[in-house]
């Protein structure tokens, strides 16, 4: 009659040694190595703790309809500025030029974020005036929610040369986020909420381009204006305005955060816990042939009695 | 050939990965020439490779002797050898250089191109030798080739040459991408009738043939004339003609005069006259200028301007009724500040320009030009009529700008009244504003309606910014408030110290007559096409944060003026209605809001308010600002409750436990409640 297996189950054999031994030494050593070695491995493979980590947000842009502009000749007294700060234009009075500006937020997918801001300016000019560079500080308040609630007041420089005076000037680009460090996981960050531009100041050097600049590039979190499609028309006529034409596109953007303690600590365990269970396999083994093969000495506790007994 | 102990012999041995040259073996063979006898090669080497290309060789039977190429060689051992016969400098293989020759070589050039790529060995096992041989490691993979013994791996296939068009184009084909070549330009193939955006094709008295151009700027602001109208399409350009003399080129100068924009052409009223009288378009060369130059019409083979064709040898068929004269309907002249008036002359006598050297004027130059086209479907242009605008260049007024319109009515169209939008308003459309007005009618009811302007430019208006900045209260230069933009203009309050204070009030005037207009309207259509009977379909403009009349504007100490407002922003409320996937834009709302009144201070500052300098003038910015506000309410998605979970048991399922069961079990329930959750929490252990 055939006989097969119709059940099994393990035996347990128990070793029992007293605590100055060195089996006992031994198996605290095992133990130790067994947690520590994959932390080793884990962490000296690079990317154990993940310190920053990137996600996407296209951001709430609002234009501020705050500008600065100034609009420059060949010599020195050749210059027309307008902005929407009154103090600064009491300050440049003398070559005030108002213009009519023209502008519209667009919300292209109707997600309820706008996605383009078009503006045009149109500065009347006298004939015997001619426009060969700009300068244009457009305002914006740049909000981020999706882990830190940013909130900073920013700025998009357009600027252009050209050997040749103009008649209009069109540019298309992108309000690019600029930050020099991550973002916190969470919490609000309004650092930045402060005027780029101090409207309220009557002093002339608060409106200085290069100060403004200057105390601009200090910030960790700020936008820039990039396009790569500028285009300078010449051959203005005579009692045209000077036009620009500028569309200002907020994309979605990659931002850098660092990562929450429980990302952080989930992400380590399951590395630590991949390379744990290959030593624990490894070290069982070892151990197992170290007890069974009386290496060390031990009380041999079996749960059955040997025949010879 | 220099000698025979120089020439050299190039073998290449491909037993292993190490190319080698053998270089000045006199041993091998009775080659006595310089150069690489390839048939000579070929002998030493392996069979030929038969190629996969089809060999075209009845073609090459017939062609002369041409030289072999040998399969799995290498056809360059030498390429820096490109002198003969004379040394290459720092080419150690040209056989034209001697030992000497050699030794005065600061490297040998040719050594960088013998690239062996079968290596099979790692980059850390290589280690810098001067050896005349490079290792080119390519081999990225774990595994690599140690010893090749298929050659034909390593060459190229021996192409065939080409003697048939058809092969030719067969490889073209094939292998072929993007070229320089010459896109060949699709011919004017005319229709059976003009479509939108089609060009208007004119016919000139020469029989020559083109399009009726409308100029418009491209690169620069300058005018370029060959910019082809677009039928049906109303456009509008504006342009600067370069003029650098005015006194010789007024008269000379085609654009300034008014015959060359309806003269000695007509227009081809639809195309498919040109399909039957031109069958079969010839083209033809070009060598001369102009048109007009092109006097006889009788031959193809004629010189005539490009894009201009001879058409047909019958000079009657100029008169033929297809072709419509440009007849010329208003003339308008310029006169001084830009004021607009009917010309002096009639239609029959329009002057051609003409420099008037004591005021140094260009009189009678063409200033704007209006077509206006009348259609009528399929059967194409039924007229054509042109309002001229001329005007008087002065030398300050350069560079000169041009307006060129076209415009398309239909037939049977009467008056056109341009609606700013159907229903919601279009942004950059005007916002249709008037005046409300009720008259009593008949049956002793008040009947409301309101006053629109006819001048759509007219409605609802802010102040347009000057050169100098002033103020300026004239009705037709101020701008037209439109849909959707954000606007901000404003102008400059010139004041000087030593009367400011006598005149607040009428400063106060001045500003809000700017600001407002002088008869500022009192509703805004809600839609682009509201009508004007129903005033219900209008929304009154109201007013915010209106200054008080008491305190008035009043006089301060020397150089103030208290209460001021100098500025006003114009606020609208609008919805989107309708469907989601097609909103309409209404408005529901407009304010005037006042700016806060200020002091009107006359800044004493540095050599202002000082003896001497009290009437220089300073500048005060007066804003005026229009605001879009979207107050669109979207739709909240509405969720139906969860459907509750109806599955039932049958009632005496769990019979003696059930809280339902009979009466006579009732007192062991509870018990056996308990029971059961303890043999389940056993039978899952």
């Amino acid at each position: 009659m055939a006989v097969f297996e119709v059940y099994s189950h393990p035996v347990v054999v128990r070793y029992r040694a007293s605590i100055c031994t060195k089996t006992t030494i031994f198996m605290f050593i095992v133990f130790g190595l067994t947690l520590v070695v994959p932390f080793l491995v884990a962490y000296t493979s690079e990317g154990f703790w993940v310190k920053q980590s990137v996600y996407l947000e296209q951001p709430y842009v609002s234009y501020k309809h705050q500008l600065l502009m100034v609009l420059e000749g060949t010599t020195a007294t050749e210059y027309l500025v307008w902005s929407t700060y009154h103090n600064y234009n009491m300050l440049e009075q003398q070559r005030l030029r108002i213009p009519i500006v023209k502008s519209r937020e667009e919300d292209t997918n109707r997600d309820g974020k706008p996605d383009k801001l078009l503006i045009n300016i149109e500065t009347p000019m006298l004939d015997t005036e001619q426009v060969y560079s700009l300068h244009l500080l457009v305002i914006f308040e740049y909000q981020l929610f999706r882990f830190s609630s940013l909130t900073m007041e920013s700025m998009a420089y357009i600027h252009y040369n050209s050997p040749r005076p103009g008649a209009m000037f069109t540019v298309d680009g992108e309000l690019q986020f600029k930050q020099n460090y991550p973002l916190p996981h969470r919490g609000i960050v309004d650092t930045y909420n402060y005027p780029v531009i101090n409207g309220d100041s009557i002093y002339a050097a608060d409106y200085q381009l290069t100060n403004i600049f200057r105390d601009y590039m200090d910030r960790n979190e700020s936008t820039t204006f990039v396009s790569a499609y500028p285009v300078w028309v010449s051959g203005k006529g005579a009692g045209k305005p000077f036009i620009i034409q500028a569309t200002i596109r907020y994309p979605e953007e990659t931002i850098l955060y660092y990562p929450g303690f429980w990302q952080l600590i989930k992400l380590a365990w399951i590395q630590y816990l991949a390379v744990l269970l290959i030593f624990i396999f490894i070290f069982g083994r070892l151990k197992t042939f170290v007890f069974q093969n009386h290496i060390l000495q031990a009380a041999i506790e079996r749960p059955f009695k040997l025949r010879s007994e | 050939m220099a000698d025979n102990k120089n020439s050299s012999v190039f073998f290449l041995i491909f037993l292993s990965y190490i190319s080698v040259v053998f270089s000045q073996t006199g041993t091998v063979g009775p080659v006595t020439t310089a150069t690489v006898d390839l048939n000579a090669t070929d002998a030493t080497t392996a069979t030929v490779i038969v190629t996969e290309q089809p060999q075209t060789t009845e073609a090459a039977t017939q062609l002369p002797e041409s030289t072999e190429l040998p399969a799995n060689t290498d056809l360059g051992p030498c390429t820096c050898d490109l002198t003969v016969p004379s040394c290459d400098v720092n080419c150690c293989c040209d056989p034209d250089c001697s030992a000497e020759d050699r030794h005065t070589f600061s490297e040998c050039v040719e050594n960088t191109y013998y690239h062996d790529d079968k290596v099979c060995l790692q980059s850390y096992q290589l280690i810098l030798a001067n050896t005349p041989y490079t290792v080119n490691k390519t081999e990225s993979g774990l595994f690599c080739i140690e010893f090749d013994n298929y050659e034909d791996r390593n060459y190229y296939l021996i192409p065939d040459t080409v003697y048939t068009i058809e092969r030719f184009n067969e490889l073209v084909d094939e292998y072929g991408d993007y070229t320089y070549e010459r896109v060949s330009d699709t011919e004017d193939e005319y229709g059976v009738f003009y479509k939108s955006g089609d060009p208007i094709y004119t016919i000139y008295e020469s029989l020559a043939q083109g399009v009726l151009g409308l100029p418009n700027r491209l690169t620069s602001s300058l005018c370029g004339n060959n910019n082809p109208a677009a039928y049906l399409f109303d456009e509008s350009f504006q342009c600067t003609r370069q003029i650098f003399d005015l006194e010789a080129q007024c008269e000379t100068m085609p654009a300034l005069s008014a015959q060359v924009y309806y003269e000695g052409f007509k227009v081809v009223s639809t195309p498919y006259f040109l399909n039957e009288i031109e069958p079969d378009p010839v083209l033809v060369n070009s060598t001369t200028e102009s048109p007009t130059s092109f006097t006889t019409p009788n031959a193809t083979n004629d010189t005539t301007a490009v894009p201009t064709t001879p058409l047909y040898n019958d000079s009657t068929i100029y008169d033929h009724p297809a072709l419509l004269p440009i007849t010329v309907q208003n003339l308008y002249c310029i006169e001084l500040l830009g004021v607009r008036r009917e010309c002096n002359f009639t239609s029959e006598e329009i002057p051609r320009p003409e420099y008037d050297a004591n005021t140094m004027t260009c009189q009678n130059a063409i200033f704007e030009v209006n077509y206006m086209f009348t259609t009528n479907g399929t059967s194409g242009i039924s007229s054509v009529q042109v309002d001229l605008v001329f005007g008087n260049i002065t030398s300050s007024e350069l560079p000169f700008y041009q307006t060129y319109n076209s415009a398309y009515a239909k037939l049977e169209d009467t008056e056109i009244f341009e609606k700013s939008g159907n229903p919601g308003y279009v942004v950059g459309e005007p916002l249709m504003a008037g005046t409300m007005t009720s008259e009593v009618d008949p049956l002793g009811e008040t009947r409301y309606s309101i006053i629109l302007d006819s001048n759509r430019d007219n409605w609802l208006t802010m102040v347009s910014p000057t050169a100098d900045g002033n103020c300026i209260t004239d009705a037709d230069s101020r701008t037209s408030v439109t849909f959707g933009l954000d606007m901000r203009t404003g102008c400059n309050l010139v004041v000087a110290y030593e009367n400011l204070t006598d005149i607040c009030v009428l400063i106060q005037e001045a500003v809000n007559n700017t600001l407002f207009g002088s008869s500022p309207p009192t509703h805004v259509a809600m839609f682009g096409n509201s009508r004007v009977e129903m005033a219900g379909d209008w929304v009154p403009i109201l007013y915010d944060n209106v200054p008080a009349s008491n305190p008035s504007p009043s006089t301060g100490p020397e150089g103030v003026c208290h209460n001021m407002v100098l500025g006003v922003h114009l606020e609208i409320l609008y919805a989107d209605t309708g469907s989601l996937a097609n909103p309409q834009p209404k408005i529901i709302g407009v304010t005037y809001r006042y700016a806060q009144p200020v002091e009107l201070k006359y800044q004493c500052i540095g050599a202002y308010c000082q003896p001497g300098t009290e009437d220089i003038q300073q500048n005060f910015e007066v804003v005026s600002s229009v605001g879009y506000i979207d107050t669109s309410s979207y739709p909240e998605g509405v969720q139906a409750a969860p459907p509750t979970f109806t599955a039932k048991l049958p009632y005496d399922f769990f019979y003696p436990f059930g809280v339902n069961a009979a009466s006579p079990l009732r007192e062991s329930t509870i018990f056996s409640t308990v029971v059961i959750a303890v043999v389940s929490m056993v039978l899952m252990l």
